[in-house]
């Protein structure tokens, strides 16, 4: 970009009557940060970055802290905070306040912390005598801190898989205060967890449109212990990562542009260009690894590293893809995923193909030196391309066949998958059969589901939620979240609110240099 | 076993139907595969599903076999069937005959079995289904007789018999009522309606459902849409009279 652009685009941002201070700060810096040189790419990859066949999601040009970061909070809590001056707290306001702390001290590509922690196993050990009104004013507090201080709807917290009173209060809370911040897991095992904490969860769900619950049995066998000892967590919108680590990128490839530039059958696409593709998604990833490792440095020093907080080896990147349903289509004359069968087995050998090719291909500076594959759920400017793995939105058949369509490929994206599933309002008079339909998606290999509520005041964008009202106020007027730009952009680009099924793409963009109009 | 249909051939065990869905919420607890039978004996100005009254050509004759083939890979989706209409009575045997097929079968012995019936059916019919189902979903339209017959062409003494005898059996799963404004919402008719609930069982579920012109035909539609407050209204006064569970839609 020239500088009378920079200059531009700076004046425009720093004129803007739709953004708080803040916002203004964090799109100044990144228009800073657009002043400096790509990782050096081949001619290919920066040839596939400039068309859009692969795309960092407008990470930067100078990755200087890793997209997701997941500290392992329990062992923060535990030890204390050298750094932060802070000792291990011994009850429950401590804990809270000291958590409060460290999230303002925890970087993400959104500027916010992604992942808050598995707060009911955080906060369970230390409400022994607390009773339920001052646990349930105090939780209540704390929700409205989050909301308020970190306004950025990735900003994630994770519950379960253990029913606890910490985490059926939070759930409550959660649907008394009906807040876009912050999004919620519940990690569900029919074993561990018991009907009693899932029913509270689809509860909320009928009320809000959230949880997002994970199938945790599925998931942990994904992160085994030895590898990965504080287990994993759900951040942003569904990417599922290792505690204690995180993703250094998302850098995704679009398959209706790939499977669009074929020339030949489909068993020559996935032999040849497929492969080709992939390798140029891998070397974008590889050269952002590099450049935050050893350039940037960004593992070398600071306190999440020095206090055992992160650890550079519980790092990956994530290999994205979306748009399988275009190329789907493409590859085999307009059929359409979820309504022809053909094109179900299709899709899940193409992304049996993708994954067995980024299983085989390494990538430096990961865990295990492989990227881990990720159903990437798209992002606000997407036109033409589904998100992730997903049917097309607005022609998704009934809840059973759409999960019966997808599941099969749900094992193979062991760093999240975004499916959604909406559902009729009248879920909202009938929440269990939110339980019944959430059991049989896991009974069928589903990794994680995430019901979509038709009439809801929360509105779930991809992975993230906006309010309604909100949305209007942004147009006119300074929001408080950040994520709900991107959700008006989202609406616009893909009439959101006018769809049956409110299902579009706009992941966990960060806010690039250009000014949305 | 065999049965007969309306055109008097007789076939293997199965039903006329017109339509099956398999994710509903709407016809019972929990997620449910509803099965819309073919043909009413009723024919109230007020019916959303019209088409189903009399015969028609997009109903199917389906064997109580086909059905479960198709229940089966729904199965862990589940909490049970709902068979609806129509009128779902009307076809009685083809009716017992699934419900006895779905608990004998492994994969789906765990599916609660609910009739939506209008009630019309006699008692030595209820004796029968009893056994094999979980539940009836009844709607009765009105407790004024008259208004009962302007509504549906009939009175409803066998309705309300019906009512007293599900409850004996234990078979009464709730109440549903249809509010009409100026038809059903009246003062005199809701202190009726909570009479007769009253009499049988307070503590009976009782579902009230609002009108909408959605599906309705020509002479349905000079009836007004009924709106948020008359239906919170219509429920604040079913409680006052002594109803103990009456369920509204929720508005948003």
């Amino acid at each position: 970009m020239d500088l009378a652009a920079l200059r531009e685009a700076a004046h425009e941002t720093v004129t803007s009557s739709q953004l708080t201070t803040r916002q203004v700060q964090q799109r100044l810096a990144q228009i800073g940060e657009s002043t400096l040189p790509y990782p050096k790419l081949s001619a290919d990859a920066d040839d596939a970055m400039r068309t859009g066949l692969v795309s960092d999601l407008r990470e930067g040009s100078a990755p200087y802290r890793p997209r997701y970061l997941l500290p392992d909070y329990a062992r923060a809590l535990a030890q204390g905070s050298a750094f932060l001056e802070l000792d291990a707290p011994k009850d429950l306001d401590d804990a809270i306040s000291f958590l409060s702390i460290l999230y303002h001290h925890v970087p993400s590509i959104t500027t916010y912390p992604v992942y808050l922690g598995d707060l009911d196993v955080l906060l369970e050990p230390f409400v022994d005598g607390v009773d339920d009104d001052r646990l349930h004013a105090t939780l209540t507090r704390f929700w409205r801190y989050l909301d308020r201080t970190l306004p950025d709807a990735f900003t994630h917290a994770n519950l379960g898989p253990h029913d606890s009173r910490v985490g059926r209060m939070l759930l409550r809370i959660d649907r008394e205060l009906a807040q876009v911040v912050p999004n919620l897991t519940l990690k569900w095992d029919p074993q561990l967890s018991g009907d009693g904490l899932l029913d509270e969860a689809v509860r909320s769900i009928a009320a809000v449109n959230k949880p997002h619950i994970a199938n945790d049995p599925m998931i942990r066998a994904d992160f085994p212990p030895e590898r990965f000892p504080a287990g994993y967590g759900v951040v942003s919108c569904y990417n599922t990562l290792p505690v204690g680590g995180g993703s250094h990128t998302l850098v995704r490839l679009n398959l209706a542009i790939s499977a669009a530039r074929h020339v030949g059958d489909v068993d020559a696409y996935l032999d040849t260009t497929l492969p080709d593709h992939l390798a140029l998604l891998a070397e974008v990833i590889t050269a952002r690894v590099r450049f935050l490792v050893e350039e940037a440095g960004f593992y070398d020093h600071g306190f999440l590293v020095d206090e055992g907080l992160i650890d550079p080896a519980r790092f990956t990147a994530m290999a994205g893809i979306f748009g399988v349903a275009e190329a789907v289509s493409v590859l085999l004359d307009g059929a359409r995923t979820g309504h022809d069968a053909g094109a179900d087995a299709l899709a899940h050998r193409l992304v049996e193909r993708i994954a067995a090719i980024v299983a085989d291909t390494p990538i430096p500076h990961c865990a295990g030196e492989r990227a881990m594959l990720h159903a990437q759920s798209g992002i606000s400017e997407d036109v033409g391309a589904t998100a992730g793995a997903r049917l097309t939105v607005g022609d998704e058949p009934d809840t059973i066949s759409h999960v019966l369509a997808v599941a099969p490929h749900h094992r193979l994206f062991a760093s999240g998958i975004s499916d959604i599933f909406p559902v009729e309002p009248t879920a909202a008079d009938n929440h269990t059969a939110l339980a019944d339909l959430t059991r049989g998606a896991f009974d069928h290999g589903l990794r994680e589901i995430t019901f979509d509520v038709d009439g809801c005041e929360l509105v779930r964008i991809t992975g993230y939620m906006v309010r309604r009202s909100d949305v209007e106020r942004s147009r006119t007027a300074e929001v408080r979240h950040t994520s709900t730009l991107l959700g008006a952009e989202a609406m616009d680009n893909h009439q959101v609110l006018e769809r049956a099924s409110r299902v579009v793409s706009a992941e966990s963009t960060p806010f690039g240099v250009t000014v949305r109009r | 076993m065999s049965t007969s249909t309306s055109d008097g051939v007789t076939r293997a065990a199965g039903l006329e139907v017109a339509s099956t869905v398999p994710v509903s919420f709407v016809d019972g607890p929990g997620n449910r595969f509803t099965v819309f039978l073919q043909g009413c004996n009723l024919d109230c100005f007020n019916c959303h599903n019209a088409a189903l009254i009399g015969t028609s050509r997009a109903a199917a004759w389906r064997s109580i076999d086909d059905l479960l083939d198709e229940l089966r890979p729904l199965a862990g989706f589940l909490r049970g069937i709902t068979v609806t209409g129509g009128e779902a009575t009307l076809q009685l045997d083809g009716l017992i005959a699934l419900f006895t097929a779905v608990r004998a079968d492994a994969d789906l012995a765990h599916l609660t079995i609910l009739v939506d019936s209008n009630g019309t059916l006699d008692p030595a019919g209820w004796h029968r289904l009893a056994p094999v189902m979980d539940g009836a979903m009844i709607d009765v339209k009105a407790i004024d007789d008259a208004t009962h017959r302007r509504i549906t062409g009939s009175g409803n003494a066998d309705v309300l018999a019906s009512v007293r005898l599900l409850h004996e059996l234990d078979r009464l799963a709730e109440l549903r009522l249809l509010v009409i404004e100026g038809l059903t919402d009246t003062p005199a008719e809701l202190a009726a309606y909570a009479g007769f609930v009253t009499s049988v069982d307070a503590s009976t579920p009782v579902r009230i459902m609002a009108y909408r012109h959605h599906g309705v035909r020509a002479k349905g539609l000079h009836w007004p849409e009924t709106s948020p407050a008359t239906m919170a209204r219509v429920q604040a006064t079913l409680h006052a009279h002594g109803v103990r569970d009456v369920r509204a839609p929720t508005q948003r």
